[in-house]
């Protein structure tokens, strides 16, 4: 194989690996920001491609994943501007029948009206709350992984995770979808 | 925005009304795209060589084509510049072996001067 040839494979391997390793990260950044799952796939689909330019121009990139979390944010600030978003084609509710999972017809629907009202709810809330529940729930991320995802201290996840929580707590109760909670 | 539940799911065994961590788990799980998508195509970038080398060729080829026509136009407008020569078997003298001295011997003789 000549050197060009190998270069490109290797290159080529390296974005491959990228992926596999952040691809999930970055799509539960670009999900919290607009909580569309189909836009969020478009931004980290983008985002992979912005970093696999920087790689063909030889841009050293120190931290890979600090760097697709970054353009993802930004691309999902972007994409407010984009034709897509704005004459979106398909309301909320027809975003959440991702997975049917076998459940019977009734059972789906009732669990997708709640889903609905889950994403509503959430879209109430700050976009940094959305973005510590969607890196712990989605990804079930621990407290340092989010810590290092977000650039902030642990402690500071313990404080967010918990405040973001109860704000949601708070909605899902007054919708009637959580009960109070005992120890409030 | 008015939100309710109705009864019926609410007491799902599976979904305790309370459990909030548990909703969020599902709700964000299903949004995960499952399978993953594949990562993004890139173009891997070819090295300029074999591109340049099909160039090259496409090249020759046109240079060759051009040359081909040129030298048949050529060839029709100013014709055969000296006769063939003459084909096996066509000949008068084929097979024969006699030059001018030989072909004088067999002439018949000079007619008579006449008065």
């Amino acid at each position: 194989m000549k050197p060009d040839r190998r270069a490109a494979a290797v290159r080529r391997q390296q974005f491959d690996d990228l992926y596999a390793r952040y691809a999930r990260e970055v799509w539960a950044m670009a999900y919290a920001r607009w909580m569309d799952a189909d836009s969020a796939q478009d931004i980290t689909q983008e985002a992979f491609l912005r970093l696999w330019k920087q790689m063909e121009e030889g841009e050293a990139i120190q931290n890979p994943r600090a760097w697709l979390l970054r353009v993802a944010r930004n691309l999902a600030e972007d994409y407010a501007k984009s034709a897509f978003r704005r004459f979106g084609t398909q309301p909320p509710e027809q975003m959440n029948s991702v997975q049917s999972g076998g459940s019977q017809p009734l059972e789906q629907m009732a669990r997708e009206e709640v889903f609905a009202q889950i994403r509503g709810l959430l879209d109430e809330l700050p976009t940094a709350d959305r973005e510590i529940l969607t890196l712990r729930y989605a990804l079930e991320c621990d407290t340092p992984a989010i810590a290092d995802a977000l650039g902030i201290a642990v402690s500071a996840v313990h404080m967010r995770l918990s405040r973001a929580r109860q704000r949601l707590e708070e909605r899902l109760t007054a919708a009637g979808i959580a009960a109070p909670s005992t120890n409030q | 925005m008015t939100l309710s539940l109705s009864p019926r799911f609410a007491m799902t065994p599976n979904h305790p009304p309370d459990d909030v961590d548990r909703w969020l788990t599902d709700f964000f799980q299903a949004q995960l795209p499952n399978p993953s998508p594949p990562a993004p195509m890139t173009a891997v970038a070819e090295p300029a060589r074999p591109r340049r080398a099909t160039v090259d060729h496409g090249r020759l080829t046109l240079a060759a084509s051009v040359a081909a026509l040129l030298g048949l136009g050529v060839y029709l407008s100013y014709g055969p510049t000296a006769d063939p020569a003459p084909a096996p078997g066509s000949g008068m003298l084929q097979n024969s072996s006699a030059n001018g001295k030989e072909l004088h011997k067999h002439m018949p003789p000079p007619a008579p001067k006449l008065p």
